[in-house]
């Protein structure tokens, strides 16, 4: 298991107890996990099927935009944004539906 | 309406066929205020975006990624609250050619490969056409007959031990499809 040395005789050898990536991210996966446990069941509500849309849109733009701290938080906001219904499910995704119908250009 | 709907579903939209995309459409439905703003802010962040809503009045949906497979979700989100979203979409379900059916019914299956114990203890808790409802969607596509010789894909005696509620119902949703016949490999045959 590498440990941390200093680097006095001037070996060019790095540190190593740095935490990866990965492990970074697994922590803050776990504090996400825990903290969402208490909210979870909760899902936004939205007064339009446009308005779930563009939550939806803005919330996943944000997490592709955020750093790693802070994707947790729009991960969890664009997850309590989804739906719980297979017909509002069908809505969001599904561009060409309005009202009852569903439009297929030939 | 849709030729794949779920026989134990409640919702079936109509079709209509236009031989011609019109140039311009316009949205029918309402944005409010607060998500206006949003919108609009991302309109002018994106030229790309703006185009696509100027021409169509549609946001392109494929952009959002709105589906439960987005990057990172099931990492941060607990399984149990996660599946129980998914399982709950999937009640009434049918397939369609869409990215965001055909990955979300993907993650369904993910999910019994995964944990299959955990995903009968959440159907467990609904009815018998809801169930039923679950496990057609599971099946439905253009190829249904394809899934049933996945090792995976026909756990019944498992399903069995667990719950023989949900192994009941997992009957009925297979009888549902003409090309079903058990093959060889598939545990249901050998019950």
């Amino acid at each position: 298991m590498p440990t941390a040395t200093s680097d006095k005789g001037g070996t060019g050898v790095q540190p190593t107890t740095e935490k990866s990536q990965q492990e970074r991210w697994d922590e803050i996966a776990a504090s996400a996990r825990k903290q969402a446990l208490a909210d979870i069941a909760v899902d936004e509500e939205f007064s339009s099927m446009m308005d779930q849309r563009i939550a939806l849109f803005e919330y996943a733009s944000r997490v592709l935009e955020s750093k790693e701290e802070e994707k947790p938080k729009h991960l969890f906001a664009y997850f309590k944004a989804l739906p719980r219904n297979f017909k509002t499910f069908f809505q969001v995704t599904h561009s060409e539906y309005s009202g009852d119908v569903i439009t297929v250009y030939a | 309406m849709y030729d794949d709907s779920n026989p134990w579903g409640t919702f079936y939209p109509g079709k209509v066929l236009v031989p011609e995309k019109p140039e311009k459409t316009t949205s029918k439905f309402t944005i409010s205020r607060p998500w206006k703003e949003v919108l609009e802010a991302r309109l002018a962040q994106n030229k790309f975006l703006a185009e696509c809503y100027k021409k169509d009045g549609r946001l392109p949906i494929e952009l959002g990624g709105f589906s439960f497979a987005f990057k990172g979700l099931e990492e941060v989100i607990p399984e149990e609250a996660y599946y129980r979203k998914l399982l709950a979409v999937s009640i009434g379900a049918f397939w369609d050619m869409s990215n965001a059916i055909v990955s979300f019914q993907r993650e369904l299956w993910i999910f019994v490969q995964n944990n299959l114990p955990l995903f009968v203890k959440i159907l467990d808790e609904y009815s018998d056409d809801e169930i039923a409802s679950i496990f057609y969607f599971m099946y439905d596509g253009m190829h249904p007959e394809d899934k049933y010789i996945t090792p995976s894909g026909c756990p019944y005696k498992t399903l069995a031990e667990l719950s023989p509620k949900v192994a009941h119902n997992f009957e009925r949703a297979h009888y549902q499809f003409e090309l079903w016949e058990p093959a060889p490999s598939c545990e249901l045959h050998n019950k």
